[in-house]
């Protein structure tokens, strides 16, 4: 797969225009069309490219990390002038009116963006199934999905059309599907990217982050997009942790005990004796509020999406459907608008915070995170990352979780991280065979808040990439 | 225990319609899903309060030339007339 340097040292040669590059994505994006990973293509590529090469010509090896560079960009992202939908029916032909602060930044360093990504609908879901437009295939196995919710920016760099797409992460939708794609996928410390204009879901738990064919392109990519922004005062500048080069790594096998697929932990476990083998020391911990998270996640979730979908009444943004007065307009409206998953969050949501459940469930909730918080602080202080397979399995097939629960444990190594606001990073660690297809899986690390730099050493170690920080 | 009863009063509050049959899928599923999510108050019991929310305030100044942004933000308006967001009627006259 292309990374970010290859691109660049043909832009710096000369071998290749920015038009070029940008031409061949755009290319290759319309001959994989059947694979849906996008839901547009960009019609203002060209001047973007324009504006790309003049920033090359003038700086050359000065210009910034992204010149020139084809990204693709989650359909939950705000790009001026260009449609946002969340995949969502409630939001069809909404137009941006004005910048995400990471498209901001992604623009001051002349990134091309060439288009936005199937997801599913407002971030929900772990197969982008839930897209109220389109399906999008896994790239290696088209019988298969490929992760979600960020599914289509997965498909996007798996299938080689662009070597970075940007995806949100409330819940593991960068790491889940970046590990049934094959490929790399950071979701940051909570606070360490702006989520302004960013659709939001679960308000303390989304983040903004890379996916990417390597991990030095997810750190270029981070650091490109990173930083206290005025416009959300979630955001942070946090100081960065310390990161040594050999590390002590944690492995709550607790968690691993069951439902875990076994190919999957074979290639964990080699994972880690390779680790062990560059220098490293793998230790056992105990993590044991880690099996709480998945119901933790599904109340705080939910909680914050029906609040912050409240706001789509058919008179701000996307299109009403009218009824006899205002109320009718804005049932009818959200009743064809939001589909099956959202629906059904949104009705779950409003019953944990209603009078009379509130405490039972989401103040339960809330006081359960902080535990897991505490227990966190505590395994930090032994250890300087923990590791688990990203996901118990490899892809799925279509349709195959069609019960709501079996869908929501797709999560259970994923959502720890949400819900304590700490970074995690998916590398792929290995294939395993299922029907004569060779399908990848990912190991994940969770490191202490702003100690991104452990993940992609650590992660440069699985992947063997010449890593330099 | 999430019944029929529920499901309809929920809807109504997130002002979403449920059709009877989906009423029926949604009690079911939303109880499962309930029970599930019950176990949280296993490890919440004892734990300290929930750090305390702050709000982080900035000063009110400079602001931008007005009108600036009024015109791309009423066209994501469903309906608009001149500079207003034209909206179904709330009052009823009866």
């Amino acid at each position: 797969m292309t990374s970010i340097s290859d691109i660049r040292a043909k832009l710096l040669s000369k071998e290749l225009s920015v038009e070029e590059v940008v031409n061949a994505a755009l290319q290759n994006a319309k001959a994989k069309e059947s694979y849906g990973a996008f839901l547009e293509l960009y019609d203002d590529t060209k001047e973007q490219a324009e504006y790309a090469q003049k920033l090359l010509d003038e700086k050359g090896e000065e210009a910034p990390a992204l010149c020139g560079i084809p990204i693709a960009v989650k359909d939950n992202m705000l790009v001026k002038g260009h449609v946002a939908t969340s995949a969502s029916k409630i939001l069809d032909g909404y137009v941006a009116p004005y910048d995400a602060t990471v498209i901001a930044k992604l623009k001051e360093q002349g990134a091309v963006l060439v288009g936005r990504t199937n997801m599913d609908e407002f971030a929900m879901g772990s197969s982008t199934e839930h897209s109220a437009y389109q399906k999008t295939l896994n790239p290696i196995d088209d019988t298969r999905v490929p992760g979600g919710s960020s599914g289509g920016s997965a498909a996007a760099v798996g299938l080689d059309i662009v070597p970075v797409a940007l995806g949100s992460d409330t819940g593991g939708s960068i790491r889940q599907p970046a590990s049934f794609c094959g490929i790399v996928g950071l979701k940051p410390t909570y606070g360490a990217v702006s989520r302004y204009g960013l659709m939001a879901m679960g308000s303390s738990l989304d983040q903004i982050g890379p996916l990417t064919t390597n991990v030095e392109d997810a750190k270029i990519v981070f650091d490109a997009i990173k930083g206290l922004d005025p416009k959300d005062s979630t955001s942070q500048s946090g100081k960065e942790v310390e990161t040594s080069k050999k590390m002590k790594i944690g492995v709550p096998r607790d968690l691993m005990k069951e439902g875990v697929d076994e190919d999957v932990l074979n290639h964990f476990e080699a994972s880690l004796e390779k680790l062990k083998e560059q220098g490293h020391e793998v230790v056992d911990v105990k993590f044991e509020t880690a099996k709480y998270g998945i119901p933790v996640y599904y109340i705080v979730m939910p909680a914050e999406a029906s609040t912050n979908l409240a706001r789509y009444d058919g008179v701000r943004f996307g299109p009403r459907v009218e009824g006899k007065d205002f109320n009718e307009s804005f049932s009818k409206t959200r009743t064809e608008g939001f589909g099956e998953e959202v629906r059904r969050r949104i009705l779950l949501g409003t019953y944990v915070l209603s009078s009379g459940y509130i405490d039972a469930y989401y103040n339960s909730a809330e006081r359960a995170r902080e535990v897991m918080r505490a227990e966190l602080r505590e395994i930090f202080e032994k250890v300087d990352v923990l590791a688990t397979p990203s996901t118990a399995t490899p892809a799925f097939k279509f349709g195959e979780k069609s019960d709501p629960l079996a869908m929501y444990a797709q999560d259970i190594f994923t959502v720890p991280a949400n819900l304590t606001g700490n970074p995690g990073i998916s590398v792929p660690m290995g294939e395993v065979d299922r029907d004569g297809v060779k399908l990848p899986v990912g190991i994940q690390f969770v490191a202490p808040h702003f100690g991104e730099e452990r993940l992609f050493t650590i992660g440069s170690d699985v992947t063997g990439e010449e890593y330099t920080k | 225990m999430v019944d029929k009863g529920d499901v309809e009063k929920l809807a109504e509050l997130a002002r979403i319609n449920v059709s009877q049959e989906e009423t029926e899928t949604l009690a079911k599923e939303m109880s499962d899903i309930v029970d599930f999510v019950s176990q949280v108050q296993e490890i919440s019991g004892d734990a300290k309060p929930v750090i305390e929310h702050k709000n982080i305030m900035r000063e009110d100044g400079e602001p931008h030339e007005g009108g600036l942004f009024t015109d791309d933000l009423l066209k994501t308006a469903a309906t608009a007339k001149g500079k207003n967001i034209v909206v179904p009627k709330i009052i009823s006259n009866d």
